[in-house]
């Protein structure tokens, strides 16, 4: 077990490793100088000029540059932003939180709506009923987000204006307002993870009613109803959770395009917006972050699998 | 042997008739791929010709089927000549990744060791990076165009492909038709690609047809944020992404962009849930998701 986690970790240590270093090519991979270009359009003095050089050491090897930039790193120093010339760590410490928020509320929307249909389908397997929900899944999964976001603008916010169309509401101004402003992007979000897991439970659920622990429970008298939940779901749940981890990734990137529709102050509109601006330390910094807690669900989810499931340590 | 051709025909329909989601799936997919090898021929109109005085018409005047844009360019040619690009990208794109991921995978199964190892802690990387977030990163640091989109989805999903191989090649690497191969002299290029690889290839053309789904569906998201095709390029991304700041006046610019990517990628998802039921019957047993 310990062997198994101290491998996945070391794993992970590499895999950081690997992604600092492309996050640190991107500036050196841009088409001329950043620093220069911005110096020649007037954005920046000569002298802050000099001093951003200074700061990454342009002048020296590019070795020297990023073990200068690691080391800048494991200090917690991103850089500053070619823009606002805030602190990266600043401007992203404070729109994570919001980034968190919306993905976490796309799962729970996702899970709201695969288990329930999840069951549904596979305990009314081959009828209308299952059929429907599985057509209805495989659309939400082929559905663009973009385009689910956009329609969704449109009728809840434009037409029938029940819901605020973008921005992010606050808890100060009652529970109401913090909600109804999550309500289109977490559904947004949420819809082709919740066709995902929808297809996943159905699969697992019917793997599971026919093993003969199930049977024993039937046979033992129990009601339909304590076999499916107590019996069934519980043993069937398992992959679904560990699915849903595995698609954080899906959802991160989700979460960029979702964020731009919805002008939601997350993570993903920052990018964006630095990438409008060509502000690269911005840009590395996101990128960064979003890569780094991507591998930190991973990790969970593979440890937390390790437990469940003692035949995964031994692959 | 017209006899056997007859025999494999009336098989195919069997199937195709058992299975109506997959027979839907392949009438749409082969709607689009007429819709895109015939564009010219199909379109109304030329999709790039901009007539300002009719912009934002509704569907069905002035004989454009599903209205203009805010350029009065017509949305049903714009969506026609669209789907040439989709296909196009989702064709490169799976034919990259998946020769490319299939052929490291077998090197990986077949060899083991070292190979294995670094390839597979390769996968491992490439695998934990949120994809459309690196995509994102690379189209704004490489610049926005049709080329560096398929480079950016080819490099990020050929370790599916890797994973899918690497542990079906293990599997029979050992049984006694690769000893027999060996055997009578096969040499280790022979037994791979002759031998090994067309055991790997119904799951690999599974994984390739809902993976060409997902590159139609990243494709239009990039292009969506700006950072795929550029304008005036007809596509379905772009075209939504220029539709969304007319969602009052003009909502039919968002609507058929969105049916188009939606029935194309639900095709292609069908056709390959269809497929893994006929080929591949363990991974369907396995988890039908």
């Amino acid at each position: 077990m310990t062997d198994y986690i101290a491998r996945r970790l070391l794993v992970a240590v590499f895999t950081l490793f690997v992604i600092t270093f492309i996050v640190f090519l991107f500036i050196r991979l841009t088409p001329g100088d950043p620093i220069q270009t911005m110096l020649s359009s007037g954005k920046i003095s000569p002298d802050l000029a000099d001093d951003m050089r200074a700061y990454y050491k342009l002048d020296k090897p590019i070795y020297v540059q990023y073990g200068n930039y690691l080391w800048k790193l494991a200090h917690g120093d991103l850089g500053f932003s070619f823009t606002t010339r805030r602190p990266v760590v600043d401007s992203i410490a404070q729109v994570f939180p919001n980034t968190l928020q919306l993905t976490v509320a796309a799962v729970l929307v996702a899970f709201s709506i695969a288990i329930p249909l999840g069951i549904l389908s596979s305990v009314h397997r081959n009828t209308p009923i299952d059929h429907l929900c599985r057509i209805v899944s495989m659309i939400g999964i082929s559905m663009p987000n973009f385009w689910l976001g956009l329609l969704l603008l449109m009728w809840f916010g434009l037409r029938l204006n029940l819901l605020p169309m973008w921005g992010m509401g606050s808890l100060s101004d009652g529970l109401w307002d913090y909600v109804s402003h999550l309500i289109l992007p977490a559904v947004t979000l949420g819809t082709a993870l919740a066709g995902l897991l929808t297809r996943l439970t159905r699969s697992s659920f019917l793997d599971k009613i026919s093993q003969d622990y199930v049977k024993t429970a039937r046979a033992k008298g129990l009601k339909e109803r304590v076999v499916l939940y107590k019996h069934v779901l519980r043993n069937a749940i398992i992959p679904v959770v560990s699915m849903g981890g595995l698609q954080f990734g899906a959802l991160l990137g989700g979460s960029m395009i979702v964020e731009t529709i919805f002008a939601w102050p997350g993570m993903g509109r920052l990018a964006i917006n630095a990438i409008q601006k060509r502000d690269f330390p911005v840009l590395q910094g996101t990128t960064l972050v979003f890569a780094a807690s991507l591998m930190v669900t991973l990790l969970l989810v593979d440890i937390i699998n390790s437990f469940i499931d003692p035949a995964i340590r031994y692959d | 042997m017209i006899k056997r051709l007859k025999r494999r025909l009336s098989y195919a329909l069997k199937v195709l008739l058992g299975n109506p989601s997959m027979t839907f799936g392949l009438v749409v997919l082969a709607i689009f791929v007429t819709c895109a090898i015939f564009s010219p021929w199909i379109a109304p109109h030329d999709p790039l010709k901009m007539d300002l005085t009719n912009s934002f018409q509704p569907p069905g005047s002035n004989g454009h089927l599903l209205g203009t844009d805010n350029y009065g360019r017509d949305i049903f040619s714009r969506l026609i000549y669209g789907s040439r690009v989709s296909l196009l990208v989702g064709l490169v794109v799976i034919s990259i990744s998946s020769t490319f991921g299939s052929l490291l995978g077998l090197l990986s199964g077949y060899y083991g060791g070292v190979v294995d190892m670094v390839i597979m802690r390769l996968v491992e990387v490439i695998y934990s990076f949120p994809f459309l977030i690196l995509a994102v990163a690379v189209m704004a640091v490489l610049g926005p165009s049709i080329f560096n989109i398929m480079l950016v989805l080819s490099v990020s999903t050929w370790p599916l492909y890797a994973r899918l191989v690497q542990p079906q090649v293990m599997s029979i690497r050992e049984r006694e038709f690769v000893q027999a191969a060996r055997g009578i002299g096969a040499g280790s290029l022979r037994i791979m690609v002759i031998h090994l690889l067309p055991n790997c290839f119904s799951s690999i053309i599974v994984t390739a047809t809902m993976q060409m789904a997902t590159a139609i569906l990243s494709t239009a998201a990039l292009s969506f944020l700006g950072l795929g095709v550029q304008p005036p390029a007809p596509e379905w991304g772009l075209m939504l992404n220029q539709g969304k700041p007319f969602l009052r006046r003009a909502p039919f610019m968002i609507m058929y962009p969105g049916v188009a990517i939606m029935l194309l990628v639900l095709s292609l998802n069908l056709i390959g849930d269809g497929l893994r039921d006929i080929l591949d019957p363990q991974l369907s047993r396995m988890g039908r998701i």
